[in-house]
């Protein structure tokens, strides 16, 4: 069961003659992680990107094909290349969250930082906003160490502790999908660890796309992975298909390292 | 062999080092020692028609708050817009606008605002005064601004925007706070600078003997005293010089170690 | 460690214990079968180890997958890597109980083999303690009590070995008087271990094939 589905998606960016990516046919399923792998400048975060047009804080990109979004409400896909206005965008972004590889907490109070999308989505009821951020600290896994400095600064928090509060933040408006841009690259094993098994519990709530380097990660928590290489998709299967049996010679090359 | 070369380098280097400090020193002594010679507290009491500070320093004060309040808005307002909004072409020229403003001679600065405010308006004013310093200060607030603002990363607007918050809300909510201290910072030393200044008032705010706080006429300035007092035949006037630049100093050294003490603590919580 | 990677190890060390525990359910019954040569408990037995084939291929396929997907190292690999072996033995043993099972339903109804069952029924007792020893070592984490269970299981497996040379010994004496039969005896056996062979060298093959074209581990 799809949640977003992308059909002969291209991508161009601003000012570049070619595009960088070409004719993508994939899908996010729902309840479901779904890896991007593939060599660095494969399109990888390129193609993430593009599923919450964040691309477009930088105009001038041209898009084609569609990105089609479940709506909900309706249980019909839409197209979320048609979106032009700015609410529009908005609550897009409210629906496909997105964490960046390197922890971005805003200098606020980690009570602030994660009720911020909150309040941007019009809760103003103190006592609601309370139990929203507990909730959404606790799915995190950081309630705990937490609970009893919610008025500090979010920046005293370590390097992991921080990508988990913005893990919180985009959980917290209760998205349907949530991107992930190679989460853990900037963070220790312990901390990769750690988020790799909040990844695994998350999923029972959202759909999650991830974009690692470390083909282990994706071997170990995702249920889909995709194979990129130079804009294009090579392979799209269940993750054990691709790590036992690839298709093509080319994602057999990559995972066991015969190219880089 | 290399040692050598390495223990020549760091001997010219200490001694370059120390004639600078040591200069500076000089200046400082000279000025303690001119200037306590002169001091007393009653220049804090009395207007400089009675042989005291009071209504120069409360002016000069009073020329440069006026100055920051028009300056600083703009200034932040017009860096915002460079670093955030301006793309390519435009964000450019006003860079290099601001660049050319911030080296203009301030002599320069003071003769276009008397063309400007003080010919039209029939005579020497306050504000004529307080407009030159701001705009000697919105090219350092400018600069300072946008580079502040630049160092903020961009996945920190990026991460604002993926919650779902318009690139307005991102700025104001986020980008500013995270620019917050060396923003500040900034405008502490731009305040500095300009609360300092001369040439800028020579001609359009001149300086006052009398407490003053009427914008429309010609409004006491230390430093323009400063001037008038050193050219007057009197040892008295040359004292109160003296201790006028004393007290002028010790004001703008406090102003910008609090700015320096203020970019210290940037690094912990 | 992830859930996904616990549940499956758990997974596979579950059904290699659920084969185990046939093979003792069989050799039991059969234990108690040779007692008064009941063709029927004979028969019984061999449900126990049934489909072994496929239940092997499945823990083997299982043991792969974890292998490619979660990159086990120190314990974790030993022990994924060991259980491959330990199916493939069990599969074996549990072929070696089938062939027991035939073996003896013929010659309980022919001869009188009295001193035969002498032997037989404590060398099957030892087999089903150490079958029994073995399987609850599966479970077991503690070194010390591991290392104890492992040479409670030499100690019957040489038991066995003893037994069996007596019985060959024995044998050995009731053929000086029949001198054909000993020539036709010693034929029967060697072309049993020629058997053997051959079928270790299919699975060779089986092996071989499958890293030059891929699919799923599969004996036949």
């Amino acid at each position: 069961m799809p949640v977003m589905q992308l059909n002969d998606f291209s991508f161009t960016y601003p000012g570049v003659s070619h595009p960088s990516l070409k004719n993508i046919n994939i899908e996010i399923r729902k309840n479901k992680i779904t890896a991007l792998i593939g060599p660095s400048g494969c399109g990888k975060s390129t193609l993430l990107r593009s599923m919450n047009r964040i691309h477009d804080l930088y105009p001038g990109n041209k898009y084609e094909g569609s990105i089609e979004l479940l709506n909900t409400k309706t249980n019909k896909m839409e197209n979320i290349l048609n979106i032009k206005k700015e609410n529009e965008f908005i609550e897009l972004r409210q629906k496909v969250g997105m964490i960046f590889q390197k922890p971005t907490p805003f200098p606020m109070s980690i009570f602030d930082n994660v009720a911020y999308g909150l309040k941007i989505a019009g809760i103003k009821n103190k006592t609601q906003l309370e139990g929203r951020v507990e909730q959404a600290l606790k799915d995190a896994a950081l309630w705990r160490e937490v609970k009893d400095r919610l008025g500090k600064s979010a920046m005293g928090l370590s390097g992991g502790q921080q990508q988990r509060l913005c893990i919180a933040r985009a959980v917290a408006v209760k998205p349907e999908v949530i991107l992930f841009d190679e989460p853990t690259s900037a963070l220790d094993p312990i901390s990769t660890g750690a988020i790799e098994e909040l990844l695994v519990e998350l999923k029972k709530d959202v759909s999650i796309a991830i974009v690692t380097h470390n083909m282990q990660q994706a071997s170990r928590i995702s249920d889909y992975t995709a194979f990129m290489y130079l804009g294009d998709l090579i392979e799209f299967d269940k993750t054990e298909h691709i790590f036992l049996n690839p298709k093509e010679k080319q994602t057999e090359d990559y995972i066991t390292g015969r190219f880089g | 062999m290399r040692l050598l070369i390495n223990k020549i380098v760091l001997g010219l280097s200490t001694l370059s080092a120390l004639i600078g400090l040591g200069f500076l020193a000089w200046i400082l002594i000279t000025l303690f020692i001119k200037g306590l010679g002169s001091f007393h507290f009653s220049l804090f009491l009395n207007d400089l028609i009675d042989g005291g500070l009071r209504n120069l320093i409360v002016g000069q004060f009073i020329l440069a708050a006026i100055a920051a309040a028009l300056g600083i808005p703009l200034g932040m307002i017009a860096g915002i817009y460079i670093q955030e909004y301006g793309r390519g072409k435009y964000a450019e020229i006003i860079r290099n606008l601001s660049d050319i403003m911030m080296s203009a001679p301030s002599i320069v600065i003071g003769a276009f605002v008397y063309a400007i405010v003080v010919v039209p308006t029939g005579g020497t004013s306050g504000a004529a005064g307080a407009i030159a310093l701001s705009i000697m200060m919105l090219p350092i607030v400018i600069n300072t601004t946008d580079n502040m603002l630049s160092l903020v990363p961009k996945e920190l607007r990026e991460a604002g925007i993926a919650l779902g918050a318009s690139k307005y809300k991102v700025i104001i909510d986020i980008v500013i706070k995270a620019a917050k201290v060396g923003i500040m910072t900034g405008i502490l030393l731009a305040f500095a600078r300009i609360i300092g200044e001369t040439a800028p008032l020579l001609f359009t705010s001149e300086t006052s003997n009398y407490f003053s706080l009427d914008l429309s006429e010609s409004f006491p300035s230390l430093t323009v005293s400063i001037y008038d007092l050193a050219n007057e035949p009197e040892e008295s006037s040359r004292d109160l010089a003296w201790a006028a630049s004393f007290i002028l100093t010790v004001l703008v050294l406090a102003i910008n170690l609090t700015g320096r003490f203020f970019t210290r603590n940037k690094g912990g919580k | 460690m992830l859930q996904n990677f616990t549940d499956s190890i758990d997974n596979i060390k579950d059904k290699v214990k659920g084969i185990g525990e046939g093979l003792l359910s069989a050799n039991e019954l059969i234990l108690d079968a040779l007692e008064d040569c009941d063709t029927d408990k004979f028969n019984e037995a061999k449900n126990f180890i049934k489909n072994i084939s496929s239940k092997s291929d499945e823990i083997d396929n299982e043991i792969i997958k974890v292998l490619a997907l979660y990159t086990p190292e120190a314990r974790d690999l030993r022990s994924v890597v060991a259980y491959m072996k330990i199916t493939n033995e069990l599969s074996r043993a549990c072929a070696n109980t089938r062939s027991f099972i035939k073996g003896f339903t013929d010659v309980c109804s022919d001869v009188d083999t009295k001193t035969i069952k002498e032997y037989a029924l404590p060398m099957q007792a030892s087999t089903v303690k150490a079958i029994k020893t073995t399987v609850n070592m599966i479970n077991i984490d503690d070194t010390d009590e591991m290392q104890e269970c492992y040479n409670d299981v030499l100690i019957e497996e040489s038991k066995t070995d003893d037994l069996y040379e007596m019985v060959e010994a024995n044998l050995h004496d009731l053929a000086k008087k029949m001198n054909e039969f000993e020539k036709f005896y010693r034929m029967l056996r060697a072309l049993r271990k020629s058997g053997k062979i051959a079928d270790r060298a299919s699975s060779i093959a089986n092996l071989l094939v499958y890293i030059q074209v891929g699919g799923n581990f599969c004996k036949s």
